[in-house]
């Protein structure tokens, strides 16, 4: 397989300021930032991501990792939900704020040149690191699949709507669309022969357990899924060894990589599990 | 001649034979082998660079989740994840030695059999100035911490890697003991040419909704600035009761962290967690230090390091 994109095409990591355009809060914890920063916005490729300093008072003192969700020249956005003390504070600021931004990191998703459709599952918020992916590829055959626990979790289908994608959704409590987990969906889809396997790969992103399943069925129906993680981390840059994941060695043995430099976007067949 | 070049204070330092053009090193395990930073700031510009521990055969650590932030601090348990000796010679070692500015390497091991090996195949590597003698990680379940905890045990550790190097050795002491005063010393007499603390306190952190410890590991070493005070205390110390330098380091997030530290009576300091708060934060340190330095109208470093007046 060859890819387009390597590591090689990646421009340098900065320490960039981005001012805040615009703040909405797009669903009950959802929020939608829009900041001016151009290295960020013309250099960051999909499934890359940022470190935002949320605070410099060193309370939280780490930077959040985020990503893009879709950028336009100068500008780009990213899409967050409340979970903790950093994306609080980050929900809280005002327009025309400077953030402190690193960026940008780890390794983007890889565009096959066989690939001619693509598949694409979120999971909860991972159509964060999705949709700058989607943006690029409109000229495909493509099936997004979201999934949410309620369809008041729903993000991003208008954007999804705008860019032409086929849009599939599955809701955990049956609100919206599908009722049950999104990767029985996918399984469904499959199985009814609305989506193909030939010609296609997947890209996924969201909680483990849904990764796990999607890896397992990409595998089942010989589909290359690429699932991107996220994980706890510290410095970005592969320096603290702090988001390790497994990993199989070329030697058949467990070895971690890292999320931040290694990822976030991994082969699935090259993760282990459990 | 017609300017005097006046004011300009004298940032450079030595430790043992290690000359370093300012007093701002990086800390082990905080830095990866520079090459990590390479994007953000002029490697050149640092005073010293101490790589991530090597053990002798490669490592592959702990599990995850591997690190947890803690109010203005944060907690990790890597367990030592590194590519071994042979590897932190042929692939790190090229790069670090060509940087210009003295490189250290921090060694680690379950006995002090692999810190004598480690040792003395090292003391032959080009473009190495130093060792550090990582005889504090809280993380591992053999060595570490718990040879830095015992006096005779370091007495002996740093008897037997002085034995087999040159190179300035620099032991790197834990703040988990009762009384590090007594560990200081006993590495001094064994030795040792500088020492280094603190390294991390070790803690924890639990998440009550599950009721499971945020790291893997359980515990993990605390650092950053919630350490501060406790690290300035310990170079306090032990600057006093020894006769060797004292690298300081602890939570050093700015150039006044840093004179702090100096003032306790560190002659060099180390940054650490900072690099992943922000990867500029050295040069930002060692241009503050000057700044501080002409504000003051002190020339040189020796007129800050143990210069604690008393109440």
């Amino acid at each position: 397989m060859s890819f387009l994109v390597n590591n090689q095409t990646c421009v340098p990591k900065r320490i960039t300021d981005a001012r805040i355009i615009s703040i909405d809060q797009v669903k009950p914890e959802h929020f939608r930032v829009k900041l001016h920063c151009p290295y960020i916005a013309l250099n960051s490729k999909p499934g890359q991501f940022i470190h935002v300093q949320v605070s410099n008072s060193y309370d939280p003192l780490l930077s959040r990792p985020l990503a893009v969700f879709r950028s336009q020249g100068e500008e780009f956005e990213i899409l967050f939900r409340v979970v903790g003390k950093g994306t609080k504070i980050l929900a809280e600021k005002c327009v025309g704020d400077n953030l402190l931004i690193v960026g940008p990191l780890g390794k983007c998703f890889p565009v096959d040149k066989k690939c001619q459709k693509a598949i694409i599952v979120s999971g909860g918020m991972g159509i964060a690191a999705l949709m700058s992916l989607i943006e690029g590829m409109t000229d495909q055959d493509i099936h997004v699949l979201l999934g949410v626990a309620t369809e008041k979790q729903l993000i991003g289908e208008d954007d999804l709507n705008d860019l032409g994608v086929k849009i599939h959704i599955a809701t955990d409590d049956g609100s919206r669309g599908y009722k049950g987990f999104v990767s029985e969906l996918l399984l469904k889809l499959i199985n009814d022969g609305i989506i193909s396997t030939e010609q296609n790969c997947i890209f996924a992103c969201g909680p483990i357990p849904m990764l796990k399943s999607v890896a397992y069925i990409g595998q089942e129906k010989g589909i290359q899924t690429y699932v991107s993680l996220e994980e706890r981390m510290a410095c970005g840059i592969g320096a603290c060894m702090g988001c390790a994941c497994r990993v199989v060695s070329s030697g058949n043995k467990l070895e971690y990589k890292m999320v931040c430099k290694d990822g976030p976007v991994f082969n699935a067949r090259e993760l282990i599990w459990d | 001649m017609g300017l005097i070049e006046i004011g300009k204070p004298e940032l450079s330092v030595r430790i043992a034979d290690i000359s370093m053009k300012n007093p701002v090193m990086v800390a082990s395990g905080t830095f990866g082998y520079g090459k990590e930073y390479a994007d953000f700031i002029d490697l050149a510009s640092i005073g010293a660079i101490v790589a991530k521990s090597i053990t002798l055969k490669p490592k592959l650590g702990n599990p995850p989740p591997r690190v947890c932030e803690t109010p203005a601090g944060m907690l990790n348990a890597i367990g030592l994840q590194n590519v071994g000796l042979e590897k932190f010679i042929t692939e790190k070692m090229p790069f670090l030695g060509e940087i210009g500015v003295p490189v250290i390497a921090s060694i680690s091991g379950e006995d002090i059999e692999d810190y004598v090996k480690l040792a003395s195949r090292l003391n032959s590597v080009k473009g190495l100035s130093g060792i550090e003698i990582n005889i504090s990680c809280p993380n591992v379940s053999c060595g570490g911490m718990a040879f830095g905890g015992d006096a005779s045990t370091t007495f002996n550790l740093v008897k037997s890697v002085r034995a087999v190097t040159e190179l300035t050795i620099i032991a790197k002491l834990t703040p988990n003991v009762t009384d590090i005063v007594t560990i200081a010393k006993n590495a001094e007499e064994a030795g040792a040419d500088a020492l280094s603390l603190i390294n991390t306190l070790l803690g924890m952190a639990i998440d009550i909704k599950t009721r499971k410890p945020k790291l893997a590991n359980i515990t993990g070493g605390l650092s950053g600035p919630a350490v501060r005070p406790v690290a300035v205390r310990m170079v306090w110390q032990v600057a006093d009761a020894v006769n060797i330098p004292v690298i300081g380091m602890g939570g050093i997030m700015t150039a006044e962290d840093a004179v702090e530290f100096m003032i306790a009576g560190a002659s060099a300091v180390a940054m650490g967690t900072a690099n992943f708060v922000n990867p500029q934060a050295v040069s930002e340190v060692i241009l503050g230090i000057e700044k501080f330095m002409i504000d003051n109208h002190i020339k040189s470093l020796q007129e800050l390091t143990g210069s604690l007046k008393t109440l």
